[in-house]
């Protein structure tokens, strides 16, 4: 008889870490992704500290088991010194500010599937979709990663009608990559 | 800010369908849904989008559990960090060790009183939801509760306080505290029209609390109940907010779904009845189409068999006790766990472990436990066992089990097990769903332990380990529920909200639906009552109202039990009947139609499958061929092992259990009972031999015989050399004192009867225990050796004759051995098919005494020599010790002995030629399908035949 368990979607079989070291590359991951989603404007990051305390708290993570003062707090406060960042945590005092929405974590939906980009920007001639990586991999996954945020693009292209910029950054080493470039029309 | 309202929406309309036509006015952007459970979001996202067919922003959704949390750490300025239940658990413990400390109570040790503390964690979250002030219990009901769970109630107050305490200086919360804060403290929260909550059935106090604040700020509630007679928990929520909020009933069909019944015998039938009932919906993608409801996860594998290969989504997650891989840490954690407190290996647990994949092959090690009768072993003994497994055996004991002894802490212990996975993942081929199951235990198991607060503490393995064990039981191996199509698979916690077209209800059975009630030792029901919180009645109706919400909703519903007999989850075998749930509904049809089910027109929609004692998938009426391979085999047994009658016997009563013993060599389950009678049979001949042989001074055989009186026996010389084998015996050491004492005089009066009363008065005794080899040649198969030990050979000596009696003891039930063997012709036999095998059978029931005497014959003519031969010198003859031990000869004719001659050459030897070839020759293994060869046949359990 055949193994049932090829007709059932396993979640993680690929991606799951089989080492410390991998599940806390993971959870350090979640950590950042939590900690820059309490982060709507550029002036909010003053208060980077508070929201990575709650990130470690949500994860039940104690903070003795971390280096916040050498590592989370250092790559958090990074992507506040890159020159685009005003594009992804646009500032409270642009005159542009009451024209634009973030979205953080926000799911939308699409042919069939739920999809959840880190970050959407929305200013009034386009859109900026943005998602956090905490490590720089390999080619091929650099390849699925980049497949995702032109998905996510022209998805946002499609519901907000304008153009849209995708865009990786990857928070360790430093590294931000623009992905896509659609028009409004996807 | 306007008041919120409440929504009652009729249970068999679609609650998705009527709050996405209302979402679809809204700025989704703006909105905010909350779920009783994370895959309603999913089909939020489904039915929205059947509305916006382009894709769109979905509202800001979550399920009630994760919100809570999420909340909490937003809305907290400095949010404390969410403990697990084992930190909980620990911090209970070292609250406990100071209370009982301050009141000079001896402090129990953590190995024992985790367990206690588990529970007492899992209270304390009950009381906080409930919003109850936690304080001391003065004088529990003692008879309910076992002595910890009472000195834990009369402290709990105490206990709690400081449990806060130790939270507070570790800046730590449980998620329940977490709920109690977000319903006590003024609060930000999602406010206003655009704030959903959706299809809420059971509701904390603390959520209760929660909600109404919601409410009183514009939220909406959608509750799913029947508008003119709502839910008991709904009726009792409306009779609190009916008045405040503003309520609106939508109503629906009151008529029943269209009912199908399955009674099923087992899960295989069950499973095929639903295989069948599926039919064209087996190849649907719409996610609201098809439901089914499996109300606990153990049969889900079984299920997966059965269910299509087109899409298909499981909901539940796969307990990860269930694996293989669960047993294999549950076996390695008893066996080290023994091995500390004995210093020595169970036998059982070693053999568990061995025998299981993951760690390495170890078949000598298995065969040599499996064989061995001891229970516990130390190393040498187990490394000698191992023989050319030593060094393999040698490495498991020094990576894995010695080790792993050796932790002190949870962190070592985790460091240990960390390399046994990655061992497993390096060195044995795991499926894809083992990869998943070593996954999810790694990184919710393993590595979340070394972060616990006592994960460095000095603890003794026994604990370390049980928490390793406790801790497996509340994992669950998720699968992918994305895109959302196809068949739905749930269970029933997962169905709320959903509704399909058509339902199909698996194990509708008692115990399982509603299933057994989880014995908690610090919380019977009389307690909970007491404590104010939910007890098992207000459980049972919120079962009972997500199944009859999911049905209710339902256009067709299948609803499948099973009926047979199985062990349960006690000792005692019990018949699985159908849930008090279906009996319900059967009971509305009666009401309906005022007629009885089976007079109602549901008759035609009720299905019982019949256990068939027909072997399925294969024919019977053919039995099983002999291949050339096959006959290759017996030709090589026939030729190289020793033909004794047993062998020839054994085919002559079932040819099929002859391939399955002597070809396939299976070997046959042993049947433990409680007298062996063949480790007796063997005691008392070994005693006879010994006997008779001290007696006579006989060693070898003598042809003149050794003369014994009856009056030279001592009974009490061969009652000592029997009682001393028997008391050697397997069977008689596992005997209760009182049967080992009816045994042995029940023996004593046989054997008595037969020495004292019906030994000859004088005989000649010329073998004892004596194997005699005879060649035979059959020209197609070459020499064959025939074999036989014979019990005793006497000489008589009579003044009109004198002849040799082939003695047989028989201890055991004899068939007819006088039947028509003697007038029995050979020439009747014609093909080697089953004809002919049961005409032999008809006319022999048992060929041991006559071959015997057939081999004595055969011997004593080649001693005395031909001439001096005549067959009529052998006579066969028994003595029946279970009886009175009287000898009886069998005889072929009082008046002519000559015809013994003829018959052993003219009719014996062509017989037993005949048969033997029938052996290799017929085209089949024909079946004995005689009831009383089949019944106590060792091999029933596998037969094709067996029944």
């Amino acid at each position: 008889m055949k193994y049932p368990f090829s007709k059932i979607k396993l979640r993680y079989t690929e991606e799951i870490p089989f080492t410390e070291e991998k599940f806390l590359k993971k959870r350090r991951g979640e950590i950042l992704h939590f900690t820059l989603s309490f982060i709507t404007y550029r002036e909010d990051f003053q208060n980077v500290f508070s929201y990575l305390e709650k990130a470690l708290s949500f994860f039940g993570e104690r903070k003795e088991l971390w280096d916040i003062e050498e590592d989370l707090l250092p790559t958090l406060k990074s992507v506040f010194s890159l020159k685009e960042s005003e594009l992804f945590f646009p500032s409270l005092n642009s005159p542009l500010a009451l024209f634009v929405k973030v979205f953080k974590e926000r799911s939308f939906f699409a042919g069939g599937r739920v999809f959840r980009p880190d970050r959407v920007v929305i200013y009034p001639e386009k859109a900026v979709v943005v998602d956090f990586k905490s490590h720089f991999p390999d080619n091929e996954i650099q390849k699925t990663q980049a497949a995702q945020v032109e998905g996510y693009c022209r998805i946002v292209s499609k519901v907000y009608k304008r153009p849209t910029e995708g865009y990786l950054l990857y928070l360790q080493p430093l590294t931000l990559k623009k992905i896509a470039s659609l028009n409004e029309n996807g | 800010m306007k008041m919120g309202k409440i929504l009652i929406v009729h249970s068999s309309l679609n609650i998705f369908e009527l709050l996405t036509e209302e979402l679809k006015e809204r700025d989704l952007e703006k909105t905010f849904v909350l779920f009783p459970h994370r895959r309603a979001i999913q089909f939020l996202g489904y039915y929205l989008s059947q509305k916006i067919k382009s894709p769109f922003f979905l509202p800001e959704a979550r399920a009630i559990s994760d919100w809570i949390i999420e909340h909490y750490i937003k809305v907290s300025d400095s949010p404390k960090f969410v403990l697990t239940i084992w930190d909980q658990t620990w911090l209970i413990y070292q609250a406990v060790k100071e209370v009982y400390k301050s009141e000079g109570e001896k402090i129990p040790a953590w190995e024992e009183f985790s367990p206690w503390c588990f529970h007492l964690a899992k209270l304390f979250g009950e009381l906080e939801k409930e919003l109850i002030q936690i304080k001391d219990f003065p004088y529990p009901p003692s008879e309910k509760l076992a002595l910890h769970g009472e000195r834990i109630l009369e402290r709990q107050g105490k206990i709690y306080q400081t449990f806060v305490k130790l939270l507070e200086k570790f800046n730590a919360i449980t998620p329940e505290q977490a709920l109690r804060y977000l319903a006590e403290e003024d609060i930000p929260l999602p406010t206003g029209r655009n704030t959903f909550l959706v299809g809420f059935y059971a509701l904390s106090r603390a959520e209760e609390k929660l909600f109404e604040k919601m409410l009183k700020k514009g939220a909406t509630l959608y509750l799913q109940s029947n508008p003119e007679n709502p839910a008991t928990l709904h009726k009792k929520l409306l009779e609190k907010w009916g008045e405040k909020f503003e309520v609106v009933k939508i109503g629906g069909r009151n008529s029943a779904p269209e009912f199908f019944f399955f009674e099923a015998y087992d899960l295989h039938s069950e499973l095929k009845g639903l295989r069948e009932a599926l039919g064209n919906n087996r190849r649907i993608k719409r996610p609201d189409r098809v439901g089914i409801l499996l109300p606990e996860p153990n049969a889900l594998v079984p299920l997966l068999h059965f269910l299509p290969e087109e899409s298909v989504n499981i909901t539940m997650g796969y307990p990860f006790r269930l694996t293989s891989l669960a047993l294999l840490f549950n076996t390695l954690f008893d066996l080290v766990i023994f091995l500390k407190k004995h210093g020595v290996f169970s036998v059982e647990l070693l053999y568990n472990l061995v025998k299981l994949p993951y760690l390495g092959k170890f078949p000598v090690l298995s065969k040599g436990l499996f064989a061995t009768e001891a229970k516990k072993l130390p190393l040498e003994k187990v490394l000698e066992l191992a023989g050319s497994e030593r060094f393999n055996v040698e490495k498991l004991f020094k990576e894995v089990i010695e080790p792993l002894l050796q932790a002190e802490s949870l962190v070592e212990a985790v460091k240990v097990l960390e390399k046994i996975v990655s061992f497993i993942g390096r060195n044995y081929q795991l499926s894809p769903f083992e990869r998943e199951a070593l996954a999810v235990f790694t990184d919710k198991v393993l590595f979340p332990a070394k972060r616990l607060l006592f994960a460095k503490e000095k603890l003794g393995i026994k604990t370390i380990l049980s928490y390793l064990k406790e801790s497996l039981k509340y994992v669950n191996i998720p699968f992918e529920g994305d895109p959302l199509e196809g068949l739905q698979v749930m269970g029933l916690l997962e169905t709320r909200l959903l509704s399909f077209e058509e339902v199909f209800v698996l194990e509708a059975n008692e115990g399982v639906l509603p299933a057994v009630e989880e014995i908690n030792p610090l919380l019977p029901q009389e307690i909970r009552k007491i404590l104010g919180i939910p007890d098992r009645e207000r459980e049972e109706e919120i079962i009972r109202y997500h199944f009859e919400r999911l049905l209710a909703g339902a256009k067709k519903v299948h609803i499948f039990w099973q009926y047979c007999t199985t062990p349960g989850r006690g000792e005692i075998e019990c018949k699985k009947v159908k849930s008090r749930f279906v009996e319900k509904i059967i009971w509305e049809i009666e009401k309906k139609y005022k007629k009885l089910f089976e007079q109602t027109p549901y008759k035609d929609h009720f299905k019982k499958a019949v256990i068939s004692t027909e072997g399925v998938g294969k024919n019977l009426n053919e039995p099983l061929k002999k291949g050339d391979k096959v006959r290759e085999k017996v030709l090589n047994l026939l030729q190289d092992k020793l033909i004794s009658p047993s062998l020839l016997e054994e085919y002559l009563n079932c040819p099929l259990k002859f391939f399955y013993n002597r070809i396939l060599e299976l070997k046959a389950p042993e049947v433990q009972k409680e007298v062996a009678h063949d480790e007796l049979g063997t005691a008392v001949h070994a005693a006879l031999e010994e006997y008779f042989k001290n007696l006579t001074g006989l060693e070898n055989i003598d042809l003149n015989g050794r003369p014994v009186k009856r009056s030279d026996i001592k009974f009490e010389d061969f009652w000592k050399l029997f009682k001393e084998r028997l008391e050697n015996t397997g069977f008689y050491k596992k005997l209760s004192p009182e049967k080992q004492i009816l045994l042995k005089e029940a023996a004593k009066f046989r054997l008595q009867k037969y020495l004292l009363y019906n030994f000859p008065f004088k005989t000649k005794i010329v073998a004892l225990e004596t194997s005699l080899l005879k060649q035979f040649v059959i020209p197609e198969i070459g020499q064959l050796n025939f074999y036989g030990k014979i019990d005793r050979i006497d000489k008589i000596e009579k003044v009109e004759e004198s002849y040799y009696l082939i003695i047989d003891y028989k201890t055991g039930k004899i068939g007819d051995l006088e039947k028509k063997f003697w007038n029995f012709k050979t020439c009747e036999l014609e093909n080697y098919d089953e004809k002919a095998l049961k005409l032999l059978k008809k006319n022999i029931d048992s060929l041991q005494l006559i071959f015997y005497t057939y081999l004595a014959g055969s011997f004593l003519k080649e001693k005395l020599g031909k001439n001096n031969w005549d067959w009529a010198l052998v006579r066969p003859a028994f003595i029946e010790l279970k009886k009175e031990g009287e000898l009886k000869e069998l005889r072929l004719n009082k008046a002519d002995h000559s015809l013994y001659s003829r018959w052993f050459e003219e009719e014996f030897e062509p017989c037993i030629k005949f048969l033997i070839l029938h052996i290799l020759k017929s085209p089949y293994w024909y079946p004995a399908n005689s009831h009383s060869t089949c019944t106590y046949c060792e091999y029933k359990n596998i037969c094709r035949y067996g029944f």
